[in-house]
């Protein structure tokens, strides 16, 4: 991750900041890729679109950048809590509450994540 | 003249078949299944074109993500796959008198159930699903139960052979993943 | 009660037919045979990416065997550590975790604990996760890409526990340059017999054949089926360290092509006879491509081309798994043909193999007599007829129709089922491989 090394500037979201997340082609095809933030993010593409949500299952503690890819939805390999990626929302128990969506914009095959303020974001150069 | 209406577009597992062709198709699975009940393995075998596939695919049980691989496809386990000169084969074999899982031969008894047709890919030929329900008994108190779904096709056949259609496929999904019998010797 | 001291009788050829029906016997074997012995586990190409994995069984314990990250093969019992359900209910598949379906303790792929639903609430810290993972196969081995477990540390190493079998086992597992891939799916079903008899049978049983699948070359066949005279039909059969291995001279091509062997294997055999000799020698290409079993319950055909566990299910059940396996660099035509082959004559409804099941089935039946149990069984074909190094053959061998390897099966068996040592078991069996003569007749190479 790289925080404000972005070179055309990008739409100003409030409360956040934009961050590039990595290349399009470095997402897999069938899960997400996890990136280096707390707390944790992930980015999924899925149907042509790339979204990028808070990666702890609202269930148990698990990372759904594992989960299972299907469409628009990521299931979590654990206990089958399911999500839209779109909107956060929790679609199958056992979870309940939804996770986190973040803004995503790609521009020259890159993919850049717009998280707030209070996340870290840990830069891989550093 | 067979017609079989499809009044709907949508996906619909409701087939309106027309009475004559829905008779004419149960009939002729009813006679194919006296044929095997009463031994009758040489006119039995009649019944298949020359370009059959007379295939049982293997099954397992998968998660739900996998099930489009629950049952085997071609390239992958099979129980049965043959074609019409080994599906001979295997009735000269019952019929040889020392086939030891035949002889003394096993009784059985088909109930065939759930006849759904439909015109097939090829103008003429139906597509015939079947549910079936086989017991055999064998020797003192050996019993089997071999239960699942037919997927045939149907071709018309020359009327001097006696029935209205020869089967051209057929496929059989049992429900058991893993067999419970020693034997599937029994034509299904 | 049985006496377990005089269940087998190895050098006079005797069998107590309780070995086969005593539930108590049926106990001890899980526990001294099953738990000491190498189990196979899987074939490298049903693992074919990271995650995937086949449930089986070592014995009756369910076993999930799994490619994990690294690419290594790992197995673990199937059983969660908190009730003991099923940790993976699925035959087959690719998976990421494993979760019980009861209260959702989850496993990562090598079988270790890495969640608990509430812990914080429920266990209060008071539960130590790395002490409650999936128990582990302690032991894998992968000889050729067949992986092998057992749970015992004082069984020999599997090249050891092999021993002379080993040369018998690369004459298919070490054929190809290319090597094996087994067709996707196991084939199960269910036979009411006890399982020594389907694997004394694949390793030291020819002389069934002719009279029990007296009908399957018939249904191969539509010309007139010959099998040559028996009395003159060429063949040995190997019996060591309670594996066994045994068939005619060069059975692809002195078996009526036509009910054997397709156009396609035919025309690659022929095509590759130079590198089967390169590889295995020219006395192993000949006289080594039939039934064989390893101690216990993992046997094979070499030319129908067919693999199998006998799984057992209590004194009077096997479960059969079986699998056919090609060349892995096959044309896909010759693929389909050895499959259909393999499927045509032994499966549920093989051709061949649903004689076999009949006559398990019966004897196992007529077991439950009191008196059909105290009657002995005749174990004795061939006895004292033992050679050592016979005609390039490693080990010791005897003729075809002979039971040499069936009574180092029940030897095997029995020495280990009374709770001998390995160490012991090995020294005795070295001892007696001594004392038979070594000789070399040249043994006459039929009709090739």
């Amino acid at each position: 991750m790289t925080e404000n090394a972005v070179i055309e500037p990008l739409p100003e979201v409030t409360g956040r900041k934009w961050s590039r997340a990595c290349t399009t082609d470095e997402v897999p095809e069938d899960e997400g890729l996890l990136l280096t933030t707390l707390p944790k993010t992930s980015v999924f593409a899925a149907d042509g679109e790339f979204y990028c949500v808070d990666d702890t299952c609202t269930h148990e503690t698990y990372s759904l950048a594992e989960g299972w890819l299907e469409g628009c939805i990521v299931e979590c390999t654990l206990h089958n809590a399911k999500f839209d990626l779109r909107t956060g929302e929790a679609l199958s128990p056992p979870a309940e509450r939804a996770i986190a969506v973040h803004p995503v914009i790609v521009k020259n095959n890159v993919v850049y994540v717009a998280l707030p303020q209070n996340y870290l974001v840990k830069s891989e150069q550093a | 003249m067979t017609t079989v209406d499809q009044p709907t577009p949508v996906l619909s597992a409701f087939r309106n078949t027309d009475l004559q062709t829905q008779h004419t198709v149960e009939q002729f699975l009813y006679a194919e299944a006296e044929l095997l009940d009463d031994y009758r393995f040489d006119e039995w075998i009649d019944l298949f074109t020359d370009d059959v596939t007379y295939w049982i695919p293997n099954r397992e049980t998968r998660p739900i993500r996998e099930r489009h691989l629950e049952v085997a496809a071609q390239d992958e386990a099979a129980i049965i796959l043959d074609d019409k000169f080994f599906l001979k084969g295997r009735v000269r074999r019952i019929t040889s008198g020392i086939s030891w899982s035949e002889e003394p031969p096993s009784r059985a008894r088909r109930l065939i159930t759930n006849i759904r047709v439909q015109p097939a890919a090829k103008p003429g030929e139906l597509d015939v699903r079947s549910n079936f329900y086989v017991y055999r008994s064998r020797l003192e108190r050996h019993q089997d139960w071999f239960v699942g779904q037919r997927f045939d096709v149907l071709r018309p056949a020359d009327p001097a052979s006696g029935y209205p259609f020869q089967i051209a496929n057929r496929k059989i999904v049992l429900e058991q993943t893993t067999i419970l019998a020693p034997s599937l010797t029994t034509f299904l | 009660m049985v006496d377990l001291n005089e269940l087998v009788d190895s050098d006079r050829g005797r069998v107590d037919p309780r070995i086969y029906t005593d539930p108590g016997v049926y106990e001890r074997e899980l526990e001294f045979v099953f738990g000491r012995s190498w189990l196979f586990l899987a074939h490298d190409s049903q693992l074919p990416k990271t995650g995937s994995f086949i449930q089986t069984y070592m014995a009756e314990d369910p076993v999930l065997v799994v490619r994990q990250r690294d690419g290594s093969v790992k197995a673990f019992l199937n059983q969660c550590r908190h009730r003991g359900m099923r940790i993976c209910r699925a035959d087959a598949g690719v998976s990421k975790t494993f979760t019980c379906t009861y209260h959702g303790w989850a496993y990562d792929l090598e079988g270790n604990l890495i969640n608990v639903p509430l812990e914080d609430r429920a266990y209060k810290g008071n539960l130590d996760r790395e002490a409650w993972g999936a128990l582990k196969v302690p032991r894998i081995a992968n000889y050729r890409g067949f992986y092998f477990g057992t749970w015992s540390d004082e069984t020999p190493d599997f090249e050891d526990y092999l021993g002379d079998m080993a040369f018998y086992f690369d004459a298919v597992a070490d054929r190809f340059d290319s090597g094996l891939e087994f067709t996707a799916g196991t084939t199960k079903w269910v036979i009411d017999c006890n399982w020594k008899f389907a694997a004394e049978q694949f390793g030291g049983d020819m002389y069934h054949t002719s009279i029990s699948h007296a009908s399957g070359p018939i249904a191969l066949t539509d010309q007139q089926v010959v099998r040559g005279d028996p009395n003159l039909v060429q063949g040995r059969q190997f019996g060591g360290d309670g594996h066994g291995s045994g068939g005619y001279i060069y059975p692809e091509r002195n078996m009526p092509p036509n009910f054997f062997r397709g156009q396609q294997e035919h025309e690659f055999t022929e095509d590759h006879l130079d590198e089967i000799e390169a590889r295995i020698g020219d006395t192993r290409m000949k006289k080594v491509n039939n039934h064989n079993t390893i101690f216990p319950n993992f046997s094979w055909l070499g030319f129908l081309w067919t693999m199998r566990v006998w799984h057992p299910r209590g004194p009077n059940q096997i479960e059969v798994w079986t699998w056919s396996f090609v060349p892995k660099d096959a044309t896909e035509a010759l693929k389909r043909e050895i499959r259909e082959k393999a499927q045509r004559t032994f499966s549920p409804a093989g051709v061949f193999e649903t004689d076999d099941g009949e006559n398990w089935t019966e004897v196992q039946q007529v077991l439950h007599g009191f008196k059909a149990r105290q009657n002995t069984f005749h174990v004795g074909m061939g006895l004292g007829h033992e050679e050592r190094n016979a005609g390039g053959l490693p080990g010791v061998t005897n003729d075809v129709f002979s039971e040499v390897a069936s009574r180092g099966f029940y030897r095997r068996w029995h020495d280990l089922l009374v709770g001998k040592s390995w160490k012991q078991i090995q020294k005795e069996e070295a001892a007696r491989v001594s004392a038979i003569p070594e000789s070399q007749p040249e043994l006459a190479e039929g009709a090739r």
